[in-house]
């Protein structure tokens, strides 16, 4: 039932949208001193996309946003928000809405004056901020706060609050950091939906930063992964985890069986010997590997040394005849009875599954 | 509701505070009202007198301008303290902190030997030709103002730097990036912020000031007195009686005027600790 009037409100505040605007990171740095946090990063991020910059601490993706909203600047290399170079331009002329880590709400504001924050400053008529927030708080599930201190607000009605601040002035922009990190699993689960649903509704573009690779596979329509001041990859979630370029993306994306091809003939013992030349490893995803029954002839054997229980699935954590250690999720459904640890186990993978990885 | 062993720990200032503030507090409050014998007449010939009632208004004029003043030098300087890096806050902190060790009265000697005929400010200025003879700094109101705020003004520094590290940065980030110029920002985000600090600041020195006797004894003129100066007078003259009657008017308007100064703050100000209300 609210979902039909929040569609209807959502719908109205998207018809009103004009702006969207591409992104683009052309050869951008950043050194504090002699620590390098982002090294000739280029990045193009189209009008209306929701691109997210996903990497471990440290990689730089925090500071690629901060020179995106103007709280830090390029040592060499230039953004554009639009056709616009954006470097000496302070962040208030940016026209750009953020969603902080720590929420960042107006202590001192109402919820109301919080939405209307962005409107005061870009001096709209009052009428038309007070019908404007009132809409934003309703798109948001928040109707009927308004007139609340953000410290009276549960974490998950502040992140919404925050979410509806920097929206509310419908900027072409948003920069999201962090923003969901800061609440339990299945709160950030309902927000992740929700800023879903506001990037179909509102066509913004979208450009966030988290450590979560789970969370930026949901979300994103393209991630960048980072690693020391670089971009990595910049793939779909789904060729980013299927496709993995490298050991890093590999291991960082989902979890993955790192299959060595050069030490000793690990990926020959488990029948992948098709890698192509150059490659130095195989990406062996642990959905991938199946047990099949001791019947069956072909395959390669392995002891169990751990059986966890998963909810959905049963992982395992098994060892081959040539020492690899490799780690397999199973679906319940499967009719084979569960091993005993210590149990050898018959398995089969098809060549196709590993993705070869040359660095 | 405290638990005994809770409320054990009190117990130490608690006795400090009724031996040495609320049993002398009665002394003199007895003294105002039995000396000789029962009678408000002490408290008549306050109030009755425009002499004393001049320097009454003047003691509370002297507090609030010398707050005042100080809030005026002191905000800015521990906004400069605040946007310095964390690791060079700290020595600025000492420089801040280190006249507060010496005593008043130690300062206010010093001042003496700033602002006298033959002081330093005189002699730099004949020394240089911009003045002939010697100009009168010493033993006018100006001297006071002077000496009283150098005095208190690093209260009001810790007192505003101690609220402003309270306010999180990100804050400002946030208006900023809502479309608040760095003016704005500071109007409308962290003025509002660490306007309780400022407050608080300038209530503390206008306590203080209240009460203060050494600093216009000695660097103000005949007409710079202080309620505090009149007590000390009343008390060198052994009139125990009047002496008691000002010190309970110094006491209760103190009191008044915090209580009203609350009172606005609760109204417009905000505080961190409503925000868990």
């Amino acid at each position: 039932m609210t979902s039909m009037s929040l569609m209807t409100v959502t719908s109205e505040i998207g018809a009103m949208t004009q702006g969207r605007a591409p992104i683009r990171f052309q050869n951008v740095s950043r050194a504090f001193g002699s620590v390098v946090a982002l090294d000739d990063f280029c990045l193009d991020v189209k009008a209306g996309e929701f691109v997210t910059l996903l990497g471990p601490s440290g990689s730089g993706k925090t500071t690629a946003l901060n020179i995106v909203a103007g709280f830090d600047r390029a040592t060499s290399g230039e953004v554009f928000i639009g056709e616009r170079a954006v470097g000496a331009l302070p962040p208030e002329r940016r026209n750009v809405g953020m969603v902080f880590q720590s929420f960042a709400l107006f202590p001192h504001m109402s919820v109301f004056e919080n939405v209307a924050f962005p409107l005061r400053m870009r001096k709209v008529a009052a009428y038309e901020v007070r019908a404007r927030v009132e809409r934003t708080l309703e798109m948001v599930q928040l109707g009927g706060y308004a007139g609340r201190r953000p410290g009276a607000l549960s974490g998950g009605q502040r992140q919404r609050v925050a979410l509806a601040r920097a929206v509310v002035a419908e900027p072409p922009v948003l920069l999201m950091d962090e923003s969901l990190s800061a609440l339990d699993l299945k709160l950030r689960e309902d927000l992740q939906e929700e800023v879903r649903r506001l990037h179909r509704t509102l066509g913004t573009t979208i450009i966030f930063v988290t450590h979560d690779q789970g969370e930026a596979l949901v979300l994103s329509d393209r991630i960048a992964l980072m690693n020391h001041g670089r971009l990595c990859q910049l793939d779909t979630p789904t060729t980013l985890y299927d496709r993995p370029a490298s050991r890093f993306v590999a291991d960082f994306i989902g979890r993955t069986n790192i299959v060595p091809i050069d030490a000793g003939d690990h990926a020959a013992a488990i029948g992948l010997s098709n890698a192509p030349d150059g490659a130095v490893a195989l990406s062996l995803r642990p959905e991938k590997l199946r047990r099949q029954p001791p019947a069956f002839g072909g395959g390669f054997e392995a002891i169990v040394q751990d059986v966890t229980f998963k909810g959905a699935a049963t992982e395992f954590r098994l060892q081959t005849a040539s020492g690899l250690s490799l780690r397999m999720s199973e679906a319940r459904a499967t009719a084979l009875a569960l091993p005993e640890i210590g149990q050898t186990v018959r398995l089969n993978v098809v060549p196709e599954d590993a993705t070869p990885l040359y660095e | 509701m405290m638990r005994f062993g809770e409320r054990l720990t009190l117990l130490p200032a608690a006795l400090l505070v009724l031996a040495m503030f609320a049993v002398p507090v009665a002394f003199v409050f007895a003294e105002a009202i039995f000396t000789p014998g029962f009678s408000l007449a002490h408290f008549d010939r306050f109030f009755s007198r425009p002499v004393y009632l001049s320097v009454y208004l003047n003691t509370l004029v002297v507090s609030a301008v010398v707050a005042s003043i100080c809030l005026v030098i002191g905000y800015p300087m521990a906004l400069f303290i605040v946007s310095q890096p964390p690791a060079r806050r700290p020595l600025l902190l000492f420089l801040v902190l280190v006249p507060l060790w010496m005593s008043i009265l130690v300062r206010t000697y010093a001042w003496m030997v700033v602002l006298g005929r033959e002081g330093i400010i005189n002699g730099a200025l004949q020394w240089a030709g911009l003045t002939d003879g010697p100009l009168t700094l010493m033993f006018t109101t100006g001297a006071v103002f002077v000496a009283m705020v150098q005095i208190l003004l690093p209260i009001m520094v810790i007192t505003c730097y101690s609220i402003m590290t309270e306010i999180d940065p990100t804050l400002v980030r946030a208006a900023r990036i809502c479309g608040a110029s760095g003016l704005a920002a500071f109007r409308k985000v962290f003025l509002p912020l660490s306007m309780e600090g400022a407050i608080t600041g300038w209530s503390v020195i206008f306590i203080l000031s209240m009460g203060f006797f050494i600093v216009p004894a000695l660097v103000g003129g005949r007409r710079d007195v202080l309620l505090g100066n009149m007590i000390v007078n009343q008390v060198g003259q052994a009139n125990w009686g009047f002496a008691g009657a000002l010190a309970i008017i110094l006491l209760v308007s103190t009191i008044v005027l915090l209580g009203l100064v609350r009172l606005v703050m609760g109204r417009f100000v905000y505080s961190p600790r409503e925000a868990q209300a």
